[in-house]
């Protein structure tokens, strides 16, 4: 069993890493992608209650201007993990075949977006970036290769990591005597202590991302079960996130009427759901005698229908209350698809409640880490490199795996700090600015593993380390000196989906250059080790 | 809600330290006796229980369930680092998470 553990742990340790540490970035879509267009830091900040009617004027004076003709307009309000008012329309079915018929996931005409100040109501212009949706993609489908390899991959991964899961239960099966154990400065004990410990923290949270996260991707895993069932692959689709009722659309009947005053129908919503505030209004049909207002919330708190957010229907000229659809209740098998997808995507969370997914993503992250680190120290003075014998000499399989776990582990970190580094330094007007950032996401990954190849274990650790760390230590500077808020100014003024970010940054800075610190005496300690003579018996064998 | 979850997560937690012979050694320099071990048991089961109810109490089953694993990961994280390094402070932090959750509860 110990045997399956290390190899299984040990072949699939760092991909699961990158998939950890960029699944737990995810959490943080949002805020992420906000940081990372810093011309929206400027946006005035509101109070999303009381100046929402003058934000939804200034929304529907924009969608007047820009999208008359649209069958379908939606509004969304600044919330707390997204300060700019947003407003985005489905373009109208004669354009969108003039565009040359480019089409959104479900058939219909791809949605357009922009992004406006919610005081003034002027459009932000934010620069190009692959932003957090590319660490997003990368946690499922990886990069570079068909995204159905990419997830095929992502899925053999993951189900060796419930194996190694499982069969780690089962060797370290004491971990719940001495539950809270950690011995720090005794080598390969500190280590084993780290592993179990982050492990044994968040068990249930292991298991149940890896497991939702294979049911996120049975579509492509199981994809011979998906075909005999539905023979239309979009009614999968459809039905997977379902929990949400239908509400079926009237054509426009092609008589125009005034758009009633929906601003007065978002405050009843608003009043209506004092805990979890509607943020979300769609207009289908504006112009129209048929047009309908719906107003929503991003989502709603229960995991059993996928949390789904509570709707209400209105007239769009006269402003009467419509019925609203009931939503089917969920049978037993879909409520535990809705609750354990909805989990993995972290859909019901409060910021409280999200930065606890994110911190047992990084137990996760450090739990595969300390695993990875301990097949190497299980292994250290068994080969000695100041014997030339055959049987005593590193092995070259032995050294692939130090070069992989330094590049693999502190080159990601570093190559992450180097993407963000990219989205604020790239010229803003650059031709292919996104794949530019991405790209340079790998080079700087890339020229990581060959100093991780070329440089003595520990000191390429120590190196990497304090490259990443000041790296992302500086990051709030970086900030502030391209455009973005302050760190100083965020803070006074409480804007924290700005400082949440810098304060981050810096705080992953200052760990990770400790642990630079700590390995860098070590490899000094190492190295005065090798200058002395071996000891006669060793040298007798 | 939270800071009764928390409290009641820490206290649960911090009697189960009490009641692990390793972790009272860290504590109290020495092994509390098997009967009282078992009391510390009980109450820091109970303790986790009442954290699990009141999380379900506040955010409905699914949700209550995730944020009482969460919760307990992140108090059980920070239980093993005071131990590592300052494993008397427990002695203080327990009463003192007791002392929260009345507060929070009475108040």
């Amino acid at each position: 069993m110990a045997w399956l553990h290390t190899w299984s742990g040990l072949l699939l340790g760092w991909l699961m890493f990158l998939i950890f540490v960029t699944g737990s970035l995810s959490f943080f879509r949002s805020e992420i992608n906000f940081w990372m267009r810093p011309e929206l830091h400027r946006a005035h900040r509101v109070d999303g209650g009381t100046d929402s009617a003058r934000m939804i004027a200034h929304a529907r004076r924009v969608l007047g201007q820009e999208a008359p003709d649209s069958p379908q307009w939606q509004i969304s309000l600044p919330g707390p993990r997204f300060p700019a008012l947003s407003v985005s329309w489905r373009a109208s079915e004669s354009s969108a075949a003039s565009l040359g018929g480019r089409r959104g996931h479900v058939g219909r005409p791809a949605m357009k977006r922009l992004l406006l100040d919610p005081s003034t109501g002027d459009v932000l212009k934010a620069r190009e970036t692959a932003g957090a949706d590319f660490l997003f993609r990368l946690h499922f489908q990886l990069y570079g290769i068909d995204a159905i390899t990419g997830r095929w991959i992502v899925g053999a991964g993951t189900m060796v990591m419930l194996i190694a899961l499982i069969s780690g239960v089962i060797i370290h099966r004491n971990i719940f005597r001495d539950f809270f154990t950690f011995r720090p400065n005794k080598g390969k004990r500190s280590w084993m202590d780290a592993h179990v410990l982050t492990s044994a923290v968040s068990l249930p949270f292991h298991f149940v991302i890896a497991f939702s996260g294979l049911l996120l991707l049975a579509g492509q895993l199981m994809w011979s079960v998906m075909r005999g069932l539905y023979p239309d692959a979009r009614a999968f689709v459809i039905e997977s996130r379902g929990g949400r009722a239908r509400f079926d659309i009237e054509p426009p009947s092609g008589t125009r009427a005034p758009l009633t005053d929906f601003a007065s129908l978002f405050e009843t919503a608003r009043q209506r759901w004092p805990e979890r505030p509607p943020d979300t209004i769609v207009v289908t049909n504006p112009g129209d005698r048929r047009a309908t207002v719906e107003i929503r919330q991003s989502y709603g708190g229960r995991l059993a229908n996928r949390a789904a957010p509570e709707r209400l229907f209105f007239d769009g000229v006269s402003g009467e209350p419509l019925e609203t659809p009931k939503a089917e209740a969920p049978s037993a098998i879909l409520s535990v698809w809705n609750a354990l997808t909805a989990l993995h995507m972290g859909r019901f969370a409060t910021p409280a409640q999200r930065w606890l997914l994110f911190f047992a993503g990084i137990c996760g992250a450090a739990m595969l880490a300390s695993g990875l680190a301990l097949w190497r120290v299980s292994r250290l003075g068994k080969h000695d490199e100041r014997l030339s014998g055959e049987t005593l000499r590193m092995p070259f399989g032995y050294r692939l795996v130090e070069i992989f776990n330094v590049a693999g582990i502190a080159g990601l970190l570093a190559a992450i700090s180097v993407y963000f580094w990219g989205c604020r330094l790239l010229p803003r007007d650059l031709a292919l600015r996104v794949n530019w950032e991405i790209a340079l996401f790998f080079i700087a990954w890339g020229i990581l593993l060959f100093h991780a190849a070329l440089t003595r274990h520990l000191s390429a650790w120590a190196g990497q380390l304090a490259f990443s760390g000041i790296l992302f230590a500086f990051l709030p500077l970086l900030n502030g000196l391209t455009g973005g808020a302050p760190l100083f100014r965020s803070i006074v003024a409480g804007y924290w989906q700005v400082a949440g970010f810098d304060l981050c940054a810096l705080l992953a800075g200052v760990l990770l250059l400790f642990a630079a610190w700590k390995v860098h005496g070590r490899a000094a300690e190492e190295l005065s080790e090798l200058e002395r003579p071996l000891p006669p018996s060793v040298v007798e064998n | 809600m939270e800071p009764l979850i928390l409290a009641l997560a820490a206290a649960g937690l911090g009697f189960l330290a009490f009641g692990m012979e390793r972790h009272a050694k860290q504590i109290l320099g020495k092994v509390i006796a098997p009967r009282l071990q078992d009391f510390c048991f009980g109450i820091g089961w109970a303790g986790l229980g009442l954290t699990l109810m009141t999380a379900i109490r506040a955010y409905g089953v699914s949700t209550g369930i995730a944020v009482f694993f969460g919760v307990a990961a992140a108090v059980s994280l920070a239980f093993a680092l005071i131990l590592a390094y300052r494993p008397r402070l427990l002695l203080f932090a327990v009463p003192a998470s007791v002392f929260a959750a009345l507060f929070v509860v009475l108040a």
